[in-house]
């Protein structure tokens, strides 16, 4: 089962790797999304790169996904990765090419990648 | 096993194929379409065309071809398998998903596609959720969640036409500045550049407008006279052929 807890801007939704759950997460971004003015194909690019990123947990893990709606844009981080497994380098540029800000941190045990979409950018600039 | 029991003339083929002999895949292809037939067999009368089960399977063979390491102590068919019964089964998934999405859902996934291209021309770019919800007169959580349900019918665009292809002033290198940003990037376009060959015509050149040329999707749509929403379900699958060929490039260069 899928957990969300919301804040003012920012909401966080955990949920099993797999595809049928996939669309819980497309759904938590595009609310989010809404609340900042993003072209929708900018939004899609978005969902793109997560779900390139989803791809790449194996099925059983818990993904963690926070979706933040910034002055600026949109923010977004998803967690559950063992180090290195978000890094893969084809993921890594297809990424690079759909959102404006990529980046891994560490995270306890495991690998957060950070995604920053912004307002001001336009889309394949 | 050994990699040396494998078939002679296979690994040839294989080989051949990647060193850019695309008859050699053709080869491949035939060879094993009666495999693909039988799969998709299994999953007759359940609702699906067979002929659309055959295709999709079809793409479960390319992926099992293009990824296939000749050194694995496994039959080529031991591994094509589980790909091609994958593939048909996410097919089903797919499916099972679209039937499920509510008639007003529906209704109102079939007005935003007309509304956003009305709204990308009007406004000279994509629309917003909020516009769209003004637009339409839905709310804007009944938005995302319509745009989700056009998501879900991704399967079945797969044998829609295109429609006429427009022409780019721009160049690959005029927006790379391959020069201006060193060896990296160059490098990354060489990877891209072996992504691109496993996907069709068609795939290939949305992806080089998307990425190379840097055009939105919308830009895309109306450039090459398809919905946005059409783009982004050909980019989607686009993007998940290339990571199978990307992922084996990339295994090339380090070894």
């Amino acid at each position: 089962m899928s957990r969300t807890e919301t804040s003012a801007d920012r909401t966080t939704v955990e949920f099993p790797a797999s595809a049928g759950y996939r669309s819980v997460g497309r759904l938590v971004l595009g609310g989010v999304a809404a609340r900042v003015e993003l072209p929708i194909d900018r939004v899609d690019d978005l969902l793109l790169a997560v779900d390139s990123l989803l791809l790449q947990q194996p099925a059983g893990d818990t993904v963690r996904l926070e979706a933040e709606a910034t002055a600026t844009g949109l923010r977004v981080r998803v967690g559950g990765f063992k180090p290195g497994q978000a890094d893969e380098p084809g993921v890594r540029r297809v990424l690079a090419r759909l959102v404006d800000e990529v980046r891994e941190e560490r995270d306890g045990d495991g690998a957060v990648v950070e995604l920053v979409v912004s307002t001001t950018k336009r889309a394949g600039a | 096993m050994t990699p040396a029991s494998q078939d002679v003339d296979f690994v040839a083929l294989i080989e051949a194929y990647r060193a850019g002999d695309d008859h050699a895949r053709e080869q491949l292809v035939d060879r094993y379409m009666p495999l693909v037939k039988s799969l998709a067999a299994r999953y007759s009368g359940r609702g699906e065309p067979q002929e659309d089960l055959i295709q999709v399977g079809s793409i479960g063979l390319l992926l099992a071809i293009e990824r296939f390491d000749t050194e694995r102590q496994v039959q080529f068919t031991t591994y094509a398998v589980p790909t091609i019964v994958g593939e048909i089964q996410r097919h089903f998934r797919d499916r099972a998903w679209a039937l499920h999405v509510p008639r007003r859902m529906k209704e109102l996934s079939v007005r935003l596609t007309r509304t956003v291209q009305a709204q990308t021309a009007e406004l000279g770019r994509a629309p917003t959720i909020a516009e769209l919800a003004e637009a339409t007169g839905a709310d804007e959580d009944e938005v995302v969640e319509a745009l989700q349900t056009s998501e879900a019918y991704s399967t079945r665009s797969l044998s829609q036409p295109l429609g006429h292809e427009g022409a780019t002033d721009e160049t690959m290198q005029d927006v790379l500045g391959i020069d201006d940003r060193g060896f990296s990037e160059v490098e990354d376009t060489v990877l891209v550049e072996a992504g691109l060959d496993a996907l069709d015509e068609r795939e290939r050149r949305i992806v080089e407008l998307r990425f190379f040329d840097g055009l939105t999707q919308s830009e895309i749509a109306a450039q090459i006279g398809i919905s946005q929403m059409h783009v982004s379900r050909l980019l989607r699958r686009a993007l998940h052929t290339m990571r199978g060929r990307l992922e084996d490039a990339m295994e090339e260069e380090v070894a």
